[in-house]
């Protein structure tokens, strides 16, 4: 029988189009495999990637020899606090010189001198080994769509929400349901194996410096798939944002704290409410202490109302001539000029400041063919949750892109050229999804608006799943959001639309998000240990014993929790 | 006009069911350093929620998916400001064609 809805067979089907997802479908679309790129907003302007800094981290040795792949997975092992699979760590490390040098055949624009990478040293770093790319991860994805787009081998469908993972009778995954907003209208894919690449889910929190569309798409849906998820309580937290507006909805953005603070940079510094500098002397703490740090501060009654410190330029040593100066030669104008329209001179005006969600470091359990656990489904980028671990460092995420996303496109290329049919798409299946999507616009007695539950979701994990959890807390969070499932997501109700609904958009994330929300409190209940970017103030020490993954699973709706040994080589 | 308030005009347009486009005026509470965004954000959660506009994204001047025509001059929303008992226009990006209201079609 033949779909009312317009279906489009392909045989690999990405869902996601920021670094990984782009990288991803590159790949896929060679030797003949058709292709098709889902991508929620637009390429270059949606996603994760378009919206990252500078850092891209590859071992090139090039700012100083010392450095290479073995420092580099040093590095990432210890700073990760021994909870990133080493499989993947290898992986990562050894690649992303080659992928770093196949952007720049794509048009990406890194700082060079003498055709040598110009090369930094972030935080956990042993040697300089930031790459620096001016444009930022705007500029990288730009170039990453323009060769995507000049290969013409993918079929690309941009503002376009996918809701719904399609399976045949032995649960591999057949395809995927999705809205199209410019149309207002329905779409099926149909496909042999879909790479996901969605990002992460930082939106689950209140505060955070990525943009609102990181709901944890793909992990939702992969765990209605049934795929292992991994650490999910991990949320990297950026320690240095702009605390905003309280009236306006504005987002945290994050100042590149190294810049700033570093004496061999601009030499800022950092003070609580007080006017006290807090940091403890020699060497920049990484992501994790310095958030715990400035949480001390909150947690002591020293930092400002809305919970920020001040970064305080016009304290540097440095004369305001020689800042100028050292602003330009360091790349660091991009810090000022972001946030120029608040009517803030960053060199002479102090700035509140507080983390937010920046990365979520768990996520869909990969191996190092970005293989998940349900045959036929990969997973590439942010969404996949086992490289990192607890903590990472600056400029693995947009080497993670690459590295992986070509992996995944690989391995799904090859799978669907091996594969002679395509699995059976069952009608009833999309038909259920539609009538799931189409009940968002029926008039309920009691309803509630997406914006609404969002926000509700929000501060629950702010509250009890935020920078300092407990047991007691956890507990009530998974409550509340096991009730809002229950009695709220019936509830939404959405305006009668059908072009360009933002609203829809809102209703379907919001479904993501109480669940990604749940399945995260879940894992940092499991976790009875402090570790990285998880803080239990019932359980404050890392614990040796817990130097193992948290493992999610679907297992008939309920979630299963259970544990699983990191990846070590040799 | 009070100087606490800020006053919005917004082009609003549906291609598909619309011959022409109208204006609709919002007044909203003014708040130091409000972009043209998040005055967007606030009348969607607040005031009309079938406005269509892009939402955030890079939120740092970078991305362009938030372009628009305020009072006439193209720009990007997420870093506009708003002076207090303003009056401003907001139209669609005109270089880009229109999907409905202020969102565009972007390359």
């Amino acid at each position: 029988m033949p779909l009312k809805y317009e279906t489009t067979p392909t045989d690999v089907l990405v869902i996601g189009g920021g670094g990984a997802g782009v990288r991803a479908a590159i790949e896929a679309g060679q030797h003949g495999v058709s292709v098709a790129l889902v991508n929620k907003g637009i390429i270059s302007r949606s996603g994760l990637t378009a919206m990252a800094g500078s850092s891209y981290q590859a071992a090139f040795g090039n700012s100083d020899p010392r450095d290479d792949v073995q420092v580099h997975f040093k590095d990432t092992v210890r700073e990760g606090r021994y909870l990133g699979d080493e499989n993947l760590i290898q992986t990562l490390t050894q690649e992303a010189m080659d992928r770093a040098v196949e952007l720049e055949t794509y048009g990406v624009r890194f700082i060079k001198e003498n055709g040598r990478f110009v090369q930094v040293r972030h935080p956990g770093q042993t040697y300089p080994r930031i790459n620096q790319i001016p444009g930022r991860g705007y500029q990288m994805m730009a170039a990453l769509k323009s060769e995507l787009v000049r290969r013409q081998a993918v079929k690309i469908f941009e503002d376009c929400l996918v809701s719904k993972i399609l399976t045949d009778p032995n649960g591999r995954p057949a395809g995927v349901v999705a809205f199209r907003q410019r149309e207002g209208r329905f779409h099926v894919f149909h496909c042999k194996a879909i790479i996901v690449a969605t990002g992460g889910y930082e939106e689950v929190w209140a505060k955070t410096d990525t943009a609102p569309d990181s709901t944890g798409d793909g992990l939702a849906l992969a765990f209605e798939l049934g795929a292992d998820l991994v650490d999910l309580e991990m949320m990297l937290y950026y320690p240095i944002t702009v605390v905003g507006s309280s009236i306006f909805p504005s987002m945290h953005q994050a100042l590149q704290y190294e810049l700033l603070l570093d004496e061999d940079c601009l030499g800022g510094k950092l003070l609580n409410a007080r006017g006290e500098e807090f940091l403890p002397p020699g060497k920049l703490p990484g992501r994790d202490v310095l958030t715990q740090l400035i949480v001390k501060e909150q947690v002591e009654g020293r930092a400002t109302e809305r919970g920020g410190v001040y970064i305080d330029l016009s304290k540097s040593p440095l004369s305001r001539k020689k800042m100028e100066n050292r602003i330009e030669k360091i790349g660091a104008r991009v810090q000022f000029n972001r946030i120029k329209y608040l009517g803030v001179d960053l060199a002479k005006d102090p700035i509140e400041v507080a983390p937010a969600c920046h990365y979520g470091l768990g996520g869909i359990r990969i191996n190092e063919r970005a293989e998940t656990s349900v045959p036929g489904f990969y997973a590439a980028g942010e969404v996949s949750g086992n490289l990192h671990g607890a903590n990472r460092i600056s400029g693995n995420a947009l080497a993670e892109t690459q590295v992986f996303g070509r992996r995944a496109g690989e391995g799904a290329r090859r799978e669907a050229n091996a594969a002679k049919n395509f699995p059976a798409l069952r009608l009833e299946q999309v038909k259920e999804e539609v009538r799931r999507v189409k009940n968002f616009f029926e008039k309920k007695s009691d309803p509630v608006r997406p914006v609404f539950l969002r926000k509700k979701i929000q501060k629950i994990m702010e509250e009890k799943v935020g920078l300092r959890r407990n047991d007691q807390g956890l507990r009530e969070a998974i409550d509340s959001l096991k009730d809002m499932k229950r009695q709220d997501l019936p509830r939404l109700q959405v305006t009668n639309v059908g072009i360009f609904n933002y609203e829809l958009q809102d209703a379907i994330e919001v479904g993501f998000m109480v669940q990604v929300a749940e399945l995260v409190a879940k894992a940092a209940q499991l976790r009875t240990e402090s570790r990285g970017h998880h803080f239990r103030s019932d359980y404050p020490e890392e614990d040796d014993a817990w130097m193992k993954h948290t493992i999610l699973q679907n297992c008939g709706g309920e979630i299963s929790c259970t544990c699983a040994p990191v990846v070590r080589l040799g | 006009m009070e100087t606490d308030h800020i006053k919005v005009k917004i082009f609003r347009f549906n291609p598909a069911a619309q011959q022409e486009p109208r204006f609709d005026e919002f007044m909203l509470p003014y708040a130091p350093g409000v972009t043209i965004l998040g005055i967007l954000r606030y009348i969607y959660e607040n005031l009309d929620r079938t406005l269509a506009f892009r939402n955030y994204h890079c939120g740092a001047s970078v991305c362009g998916c938030c372009l628009v025509a305020v009072n006439g001059k193209r720009t990007k929303a997420c870093n506009t400001t708003v002076k207090p008992g303003a009056t401003v226009v907001l139209e669609p990006y005109d270089r880009a064609k229109v999907i409905r209201d202020l969102a565009v079609e972007l390359d």
